[in-house]
């Protein structure tokens, strides 16, 4: 069977709330900006391929489901991810100088090696600007990250951030192929697709 | 941080604690669109279904020995809660006071102080790059089968090579907590059965794309003094040397018998009174097969009923080969991602989490629970979940409680090394001095549960005396549990360790020649023990509850002795039942690509690959994560 895809990526977005973690997303996945409804259906991550240098990526982007509120992110969110991008608000001081308390809980609980990125969103209202770009950049240089300016709303930058961020996840894992010794994963429970496929491994069912 | 939440103060249901059946619940309740509250006291999730680093294992033993002082918190009743005539205030107990005998220990030196030793370790290192030259070997033929995949992350494991150590080499208190957030040690280590209520209700519910799973890869049990694997499939049947041609064809008889269930009744007549000990002895099975039928597969013991004998053979049976060689599945990073998968589930629809967040009391009025404090806050619900071990002793009618006893250890290697990482499931039978059955589960380093290297050996069984007392003599068939002597230590490093490689290689050897490593068993050493903990829990699955308990609380078991999550599951779906008789049990959550936002129409791409990844078994899409189907 054909693959339709040449890696899976999983991101995640973390920051304060309100940053606007979840209409970046939502700029990036589906090109929209109202979220208003997003808990009362139920969606925790977006899917968008993007391709590269002729390889089709897929990107799985994770979004914190609330829990950063009382900072109570699961453990369990953090596995598995390759790419985390910080979020804090341009806006919003506090949000700014969380974003070491954040680093540090990334620290604790996701893989050593994951690629982080920093951005500072909501740059469309500069009027009410209160963390210049500069400390942004500087904080991004201390922990040796990219950074970035973005407006989910005014579609600025949001593109081009999870490009970057895709593309040093790339380039990591081609990396970390050509020295093999691909890390061995666990097992993912999944049903079959229930009435479109006939289910054929039966056979494969090792019954005494 | 209590201090600044203030939190909405009604909602439909309030959980307070994320233990394993209370999560579910959480999930379920906000599922089916209810307004939910999920706080824990704890700054972590799981309660006693935790999974711990080693740091924070020790915080947690810490909190355990101060149990008292935590418990005198609870006696100020909160002032700035006011309550109305007819309500009291019921004051919650701390879950620290239901863990017992707490025994936490090294057996290895603080560090390493000669030169000859730091000599030895950095030859041990070379060994190790030896080694892991050769697997890159062997991977690099399936890996480029899987070039075109998702790279998956979970290379903890892979890396520091600095600190990283060999099966062989010594090692100190101080590798070993340098390496301290590699360890995920369970306080309620539990398998799930490939077929068990739990996969069916992840599967089922699409809570499954939280977890991840390894196949445990044996049964071993203890027979004549020595391990042996116990024979799980047909071609372990055929391969097993312990079985002889006429033991295989009996006992592929008795499996089928018992898998028979049109004919069920007919052959089980006569036995419904007697044991499955009495069942398998009127087959006239040989000591070995019946060892392995009613120890290891039923995981039974002499007094098992007939008929429950035959449900445990039909469970065994019923979930193998579904995942793997066994019926067994071990989750990835610990059992404590499951009660956080349900919670992130939760969270998803809409659910508030709240962690360091305890509640002190429940304010009851009419038989009903009004109201919860929880810092300084009165918050209302339709209905409060609550940890059984939380409840004041008058919600229980006095009935004895049974305890659990654990030991968990941290080892050099695995009880019986195998050319791939085993995961081991281990049912010793009681004994003599051990009048409980006494589960083992072996985990290594792929399944997160420690650094490369090192082995995790869970023990767990009914509690008679104390964790120690009950487990050490188990301990001790399979394990070295005596202190490492320092001096030793030092300095016959040398030859101690060329003898294992020799032991190692010719191990290596025996199993290239296709036998079944048990010849090797004889010449091998016992894993050292590096460190280990004993405590005894209360297993609370069976409190009978009190007419005392209001109508709109529902309290939640913690860890039970099972080895499944069973009544976790079944506990949750009855309580659901209760609090919600008219609505679904947590449906199927929709995938991210089935939800299409207004305006915009999905990208079709991504949903062909969707439909892909799910019905793709042949060609993993990932290196080596599997994706698996049910059949």
């Amino acid at each position: 069977m054909a693959k339709t895809y040449d890696y899976l990526f999983k991101l995640l977005l973390i920051g304060d709330s309100g940053v606007g973690k979840t209409c970046v997303l939502f700029r990036f996945s589906e090109d929209a900006f109202n979220t208003s409804f997003i808990s009362t259906i139920g969606i925790d991550f977006k899917i968008r391929t993007i391709e590269m240098d002729g390889k089709k990526i897929k990107l799985q982007i994770w979004d914190t489901a609330g829990q950063e509120r009382f900072r109570t992110i699961t453990t369990a969110y953090y596995r598995g991810a390759m790419g985390i991008m910080l979020v804090y608000d341009i806006t919003n001081e506090k949000s700014f100088e969380n974003i070491k308390n954040w680093i540090r809980n990334i620290e604790e609980n996701a893989s050593a090696d994951v690629e982080k990125m920093l951005l500072g969103n909501k740059c469309e209202l500069n009027e009410k600007r209160q963390v210049s770009k500069e400390r942004g950049e500087q904080l991004a240089v201390e922990y040796g990250i990219k950074f970035m300016e973005t407006s989910a709303k005014g579609s600025i930058n949001v593109e081009e951030a999870f490009y970057t961020l895709a593309r040093d996840i790339k380039a990591k894992t081609e990396k970390k192929l050509e020295a093999s010794n691909p890390p061995k994963g666990g097992h993912q429970l999944k049903p079959a697709e229930p009435q479109r496929k006939p289910t054929n491994w039966l056979s494969r069912c090792s019954l005494l | 941080m209590a201090a600044d939440s203030d939190l909405p103060t009604n909602y439909d249901v309030i959980v307070i604690g994320t233990g394993m059946t209370e999560s579910i619940l959480a999930a379920a309740a906000s599922r089916v669109g209810k307004q939910v509250l999920h706080i824990d006291s704890n700054e972590y999730y799981g309660g006693l279904w935790s999974s711990f680093n080693l740091e924070n294992l020790n915080k947690w033993v810490a909190d355990c020995e101060n149990k008292e002082t935590l418990s005198s918190d609870l006696d100020d009743p909160n002032s700035d809660v006011k309550i109305n005539n007819g309500e009291d205030f019921v004051f919650l107990r701390s879950q620290a006071t239901h863990v017992n005998n707490v025994d936490l220990k090294w057996h290895i030196p603080k560090k390493s102080g000669e030169i000859k030793v730091e000599q030895w370790s950095r030859k041990s290192q070379t060994s190790d790059e030896e080694e892991q030259i050769e697997e890159v070997e062997v991977s690099e033929s399936s890996s480029t089968k899987e070039t075109s995949t998702r790279t998956h992350t979970n290379s903890e494991s892979e890396k520091m090579p600095s600190t990283q150590c060999t099966q062989n080499s010594n090692w100190t208190q101080e590798d070993i907590m340098r390496e301290y957030r590699r360890f995920n040690i369970d306080l309620a280590p539990k398998l799930l059965f490939a077929r068990g209520s739990l996969v069916e209700l992840l599967i089922s519910s699409n809570i499954a794309r939280y977890t991840e799973f390894h196949a445990v890869t044996r049964v071993l049990t203890w027979l004549d003094g020595e391990l042996n694997v116990v024979p799980c499939s047909r071609a372990d049947v055929f391969a097993t040397r312990h079985v002889s041609v006429v033991e295989k064809r009996m006992l592929m008889k008795l499996l089928t018998t018992c898998m028979d269930t049109e004919n069920l009744i007919q052959e089980f007549q006569g036995f419904d009174t007697k044991t499955f000990l009495d069942y398998l002895k009127s087959k006239r099975l040989t000591a070995h097969l019946l060892h392995y039928v009613l120890y290891a597969i039923a995981m039974g013991t002499d007094s098992t009923p007939c008929m429950e004998g035959v449900e445990r053979t039909q469970r065994f049976l019923n979930s193998l080969g579904r995942y793997g060689n066994t019926p067994f599945l071990w989750p990835m990073y610990g059992t404590g991602e499951l009660p956080q998968a349900f919670c992130r589930l939760c969270a998803v629809f809409g659910g508030t989490y709240c962690l360091q967040h305890p509640a002190k009391a429940l304010v009851v009025a009419d038989d009903r629970c009004v109201g919860v404090v929880s810092c300084g806050q009165r918050l209302a619900a339709d209905h409060v979940v609550m940890s059984i071990s939380q409840a004041p002793s008058n919600y229980f009618d006095d009935s004895p409680v049974s305890g659990i006893s654990r030991a968990v250890f941290i080892t050099n290697k695995s009880i019986m090394p195998a050319e791939k990482e085993p995961l081991t499931f281990l049912q010793f039978p009681p004994g003599p001095n051990h009048p409980n059955p006494v589960t083992v589960i072996e985990v290594g380093p792929s399944t997160h549960a420690c650094p490369k290297g090192l082995f995790l050996v869970h023990m767990t069984c009914k509690q008679s005396k104390s964790a120690r007392e009950d487990l050490l003599e188990i301990a001790e068939h399979i394990l070295t549990v005596d202190d490492v002597n320092p001096s030793d230590y030092d300095i016959t490093t040398g030859t101690q360790s060329t003898q294992t490689v020799k032991q190692e290689s010719n191990f290596a050897h025996s199993e290239a020649r296709g036998g079944n490593g048990d010849e090797a068993a004889t010449v091998r050493t016992k894993p050292q023990v590096l460190w280990s903990m004993y405590f005894d829990c209360l297993e609370t699955s069976k409190s009978n509850l009190s007419p005392s308990v209001p109508q709109n609380l529902h309290l939640c078991s913690g860890p039970d002795l099972e080895l499944d999550f069973e009544f976790s599951v079944h506990q949750a779906e009855k309580i659901f039942k209760q609090m919600y008789p008219d609505l679904e049990f947590l449906p199927r959550a929709p995938d991210p690509e089935e939800i299409v936002i207004e305006g915009d129409s999905p990208e079709g791409n991504d949903q062909e690959a969707n439909l892909f990844e799910l019905v793709d078994q042949e060609d993993p899409p990932s290196s080596g994560q599997q994706v698996i189907e049910n059949p």
